[in-house]
């Protein structure tokens, strides 16, 4: 099998185990599955993606791992044919989320005081809808529980991992300036 | 808010002047607060709740800033204060929340842009998904009625005291964790327990499935049900 060859079958097989895995995969997982070193196949998937430029579909990084998706640009086309079941957190819900994301591990009365608003009701739902969970207890009186976030929090959120939450330094006039929207285009 | 509130040569919301007075570029003895607070209030009839807790909480802020800039503070309080200014008080609690609605836009942005996105359904179930294959909670609730009702004979004794729900979740994991091959629903209700251990376990078994710790599957309709001990390093 010349270079050329070889290079063609381990492209063809990322995309198998991409589209068979269908959620994000560590690289050191494809790496095992096609018997390749982490580096060589970072370089791999990045050939992939390039592969896929002006297609339907787009290699993401997100919570860790590499994974096949549609590009957003379709998503009403998607949309027509899948029923998107997840409903959109409120506001508030997603307030508390977020002082959950940057500030882990963090206590209900954390939460509270800097909301200044009770959080129980916000902090059940994120726990049913698995963006959030407990992760341990604060050894202070009364042991409150401590919150983090999920895998699945990076996942709905499309994050690579807690260091890609947007910068928090209050210093944007508008909430969409806070993250480069033009590094996630293709 | 999104409401601009009419203030001269302004047209911003009662946020950006909460903005500009903590970057020091806005002087509140020079603002005629009540005014903006009334326009901005007035704008606001009818929208949600969370629009007036944030106005509410921004008004407050900006009337206790301009009183401590107009009478001072009060002599007892921290006198390094004076040192540095009579400037606004940057430490308070409203900074910071407006800090995280900030974030709290940028995030859902993201959601927003994310949920545009899709991906197969990946092997395994959604992890937001109760594991639950094949089977309603209805069908599990309407098992254990069934398991309730069944005909109830010979002597049995009386309920020991204090059975919690705590002991019975142990008592799941143990008996599914011997049986990896899954167990029967109707298994871990023993025909000799009392009606208060019986409910406990199902409430147990309802925790397990809700903590994503027990997966229950039915294979065809109306079949057996079969309970399954999840890995517990499979959830996140």
């Amino acid at each position: 099998m010349t270079a050329e060859q070889e290079q063609h079958t381990l492209l063809a097989a990322l995309e198998c185990l991409l589209f068979a895995s269908g959620g994000p995969v560590p690289v050191e997982r494809l790496a095992q599955a096609i018997e390749r070193s982490v580096e060589e196949t970072h370089t791999l998937v990045a050939m992939l993606e390039a592969s896929y430029a002006g297609r339907g579909l787009m290699v993401q990084y997100v919570a860790g791992g590499y994974q096949l998706c549609t590009r957003p640009e379709y998503a009403e086309f998607v949309g027509r044919l899948v029923e998107i079941q997840t409903e959109p957190l409120s506001r508030a819900t997603l307030e508390t989320l977020a002082i959950v994301a940057y500030r882990q591990p963090v206590t209900r009365a954390e939460i509270e005081a800097i909301r200044g608003a009770r959080s129980d009701v916000h902090l059940h739902r994120l726990l049913e809808r698995g963006l959030v969970r407990e992760v341990g207890r604060k050894p202070t009186p009364g042991h409150p529980i401590l919150y983090g976030t999920t895998e699945l929090f990076l996942r709905r959120f499309g994050l690579r991992d807690l260091s890609d939450l947007p910068p928090l330094d209050g210093a944007q006039t508008d909430g969409t300036a806070a993250y480069d929207l033009l590094r996630r285009e293709p | 808010m999104d409401r601009p509130a009419p203030l001269k040569g302004f047209d911003g919301t009662l946020e950006d002047v909460v903005r500009l007075c903590q970057a020091g570029e806005v002087d509140l003895r020079e603002i005629a607060l009540a005014e903006v607070i009334r326009a901005t209030a007035e704008s606001l009839e009818g929208t949600d709740l969370e629009a007036l807790t944030a106005f509410l909480q921004q008004a407050a802020w900006l009337v206790e800033q301009k009183s401590l800039q107009l009478v001072g503070r009060p002599a007892e309080e921290e006198p390094r204060e004076e040192e540095e200014g009579a400037g606004p008080d940057v430490t308070s609690e409203l900074p910071e929340y407006l800090v995280f609605r900030e974030a709290t836009s940028a995030l859902a942005a993201l959601e927003a842009w994310q949920s545009r996105i899709f991906t197969r359904p990946p092997l395994g179930s959604d992890p937001s998904e109760l594991p639950l294959g094949g089977v309603r909670l209805e069908d599990l609730a309407l098992a254990f009625r069934r398991l309730l009702e069944r005909e109830r004979t010979g002597v049995r004794e009386l309920p020991p005291e204090g059975v919690t729900v705590a002991e019975r979740i142990a008592f799941v994991l143990e008996v599914l964790s011997a049986h990896p091959e899954g167990v029967e629903f109707e298994a871990l209700f023993s025909e000799d327990d009392p009606k208060v251990v019986l409910i406990v376990t199902f409430l147990a078994l309802l925790e397990l499935i809700r903590r994503r710790q027990v997966r229950a599957e039915q294979r065809r309709p109306f079949g057996p049900i079969r309970l399954f001990r999840l890995d517990p390093e499979a959830s996140p």
